[in-house]
């Protein structure tokens, strides 16, 4: 697989009715990249879940989502019936959400979901599918794996909850993970371990990654490039390790109003929008 | 001692007999006039539990508190006058105002509660000092993004004039531009008006951006005490202190290197 060819969108539209008729909420988004770590931030509304959500076939009814093309690997989403969707997801690609509770099945023992896409994509027996599942719960580095296989969601912390999802993400091996604002329900120590873990496991197994979040300078620690959503648009491409380089007003205007020690007691700059920005 | 709030051997706890959980065990701290004063500290290590006791939300503690100058007895629900010199800021805007109030309403109920005879002239200088201004005086908070409802439980807690504001996270669940709007804003209230604030966080950034002092807590214990100068410089001692400032590098401003 060459670099640029595990995602390639381009003219990605996702639009809902409103009053006035159809409003785009995500408009003409494109990204090609390879088995690489991408960053996609913004403030909340800019578009970035329903983005995620429509590169994994689940953007919400009535929304309607087209583009001018979709291909993950080899494979034409463009041309997926939900049946063909349920075959990628899980599978191919897959998504981790921002808070474990909602995400993870409260009434289903964390082995059984880890398991769940194994029995859905693969033919193996009870004992290997157990097996497989314990080798992961430890790749993700939970020292009782046995225990938090058998456990509900609720008997796990947010920390655990998070990893045994990542666990769940990993174990069929996917060419993608979706991960949006995985660590925005954690505890400061947990999520830093967290990200960390997400970061060596993909780095490890060549996965790509598309981080989602609010937060510049922690996507920019984990991440090669990162696309600034405004407004449903991208307004700017960034090298993750030189953001002193961003041009638009926008992204610039975001990294200006973090505190940092050389305003401390000052008040902060400001973020004044200019309608333009919302223009390509 | 001058201070404006004095908290020795506090012991907080949620529940009773067998099912009690020791949230807070033995804080002690005190705060100056005017001064603001960070608690920061990862989820569950007793923050909002301390709080909530300063602001006479939850009566069950131990130890000694004196509020501007008044004692506050553990056990009990302090008298309404309390509260019209102690007001709370909570984290989350979309809870802590009732959705079925106009900005109005929400703001007159105080006011009337406390005796206020010029709740009008008052609403109107409080939601400008805030910068929301006379046109949203009528809204529902579901018609308001979560900064603005924020400025609206802001509006709410000074409009009586408090000499000592609580904040538990205020700025966590807003957008980087946002909590820079919020903290601009507390910044300005605090030259303004003389009041004593204590400012909850998980944020090292945002504690050092706009406190003087800093209590570092874990576990429900303070295991540190700080200057702001200290936390920029890194003067700390105690590893957990080490660990969340590991933790913010590169999340916060603040510089990794210095
Ligand atoms: N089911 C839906 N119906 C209508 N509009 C929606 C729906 N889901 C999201 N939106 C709108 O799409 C925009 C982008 O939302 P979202 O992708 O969730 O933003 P982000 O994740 O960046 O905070 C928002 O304006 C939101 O109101
Ligand atoms: N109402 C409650 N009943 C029982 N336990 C509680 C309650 N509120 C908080 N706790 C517990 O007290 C500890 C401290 O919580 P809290 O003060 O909310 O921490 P923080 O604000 O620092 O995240 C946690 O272990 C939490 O689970
Ligand atoms: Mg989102
Ligand atoms: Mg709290």
């Amino acid at each position: 697989m060459t670099d640029a060819s595990l995602l390639d969108i381009e003219g990605l539209t996702v639009s809902f009715p409103s009053d006035s008729g159809r409003v785009s909420v995500v408009r003409d988004f494109a990204l090609r990249m390879g088995r690489e770590k991408i960053g996609i931030v913004g403030e909340s509304g800019s578009g970035k879940s329903i983005t995620a959500r429509a590169i994994l076939g689940l953007v919400p009814h009535p929304g309607q989502t087209t583009a001018r093309r979709m291909q993950l690997g080899n494979r034409n989403l463009l041309a997926l019936d939900s049946a063909g969707w349920r075959g990628i997801r899980g599978k191919y690609a897959g998504m981790i959400m921002q808070d474990p509770k909602f995400s993870l099945n409260p009434v289903m023992r964390i082995g059984d979901q880890i398991t769940e896409t194994l029995r859905l994509h693969e033919k193996l027996d009870r004992a290997e599918q157990r097996r497989r599942a314990i080798a992961i719960l430890q790749a993700v580095g939970i020292d009782d794996p046995e225990r938090v296989y058998a456990a509900y969601p609720h008997e796990l912390s947010g920390g655990m909850g998070q990893r045994a999802m990542i666990a769940a993400m990993l174990i069929s091996s996917p060419e993608l993970i979706i991960a949006d604002e995985p660590t925005s329900a954690l505890d400061v120590l947990v999520r830093e371990q967290v990200l960390k873990l997400l970061d060596d496991l993909v780095t490890t197994r060549g996965i790509g990654l598309i981080l989602i979040s609010h937060d510049l300078p922690m996507v920019a620690r984990f991440c090669d490039r990162i696309l600034v959503m405004y407004r449903g648009r991208i307004v700017e491409t960034l090298d993750a390790h030189h953001l002193d380089r961003a041009n638009h007003p926008y992204t610039k205007g975001l990294m200006a109003c973090l505190p940092q020690p050389a305003y401390r007691g000052q008040m902060l700059p400001s973020l004044s929008r200019d309608p333009a920005w919302e223009q390509a | 001692m001058n201070a404006t709030i004095v908290i020795q051997g506090v012991d907080v706890f949620h529940g009773q007999g067998a099912q009690r959980f020791h949230a807070v065990k033995q804080a002690s701290l005190s705060i100056a006039p005017r001064e603001t004063f960070g608690l920061v500290g990862g989820s569950g290590s007793g923050k909002s539990s301390l709080l909530r006791v300063l602001a006479g939300l939850s009566p069950n503690w131990s130890g000694s508190i004196t509020m501007a100058g008044e004692a506050m007895p553990p056990g009990q629900r302090p008298p309404r006058a309390f509260h019209r010199h102690v007001q709370m800021v909570f984290q989350d805007p979309y809870a802590s105002l009732n959705p079925r109030h106009t900005v109005d309403r929400i703001l007159s109920e105080g006011l009337a509660l406390h005796g206020f005879r010029d709740a009008e002239q008052r609403i109107r200088d409080v939601l400008d000092q805030v910068g929301l201004g006379p046109r949203f005086r009528f809204r529902y908070p579901h018609e308001l993004s979560g900064g603005q409802r924020q400025r609206v439980a802001i509006a709410r807690a000074i409009s009586l004039e408090p000499q000592i504001l609580l904040l538990d996270e205020p700025t966590s669940a807003l957008d980087a531009s946002v909590q820079a709007e919020i903290l601009n804003l507390l910044m300005t209230i605090r030259q303004q008006r003389p009041v004593t604030c204590v400012f909850v966080s998980h944020d090292l950034a945002v504690i050092a951006h706009i406190c003087d002092r800093v209590a570092v807590m874990q576990h429900g214990s303070i295991v540190e005490h700080l200057t702001a100068d200290e936390l920029i410089s890194r003067q700390v001692s105690h590893p957990y202190t080490r660990q969340l400032l590991a933790a913010s590098e590169g999340l916060s401003g603040i510089d990794p290197a210095a």
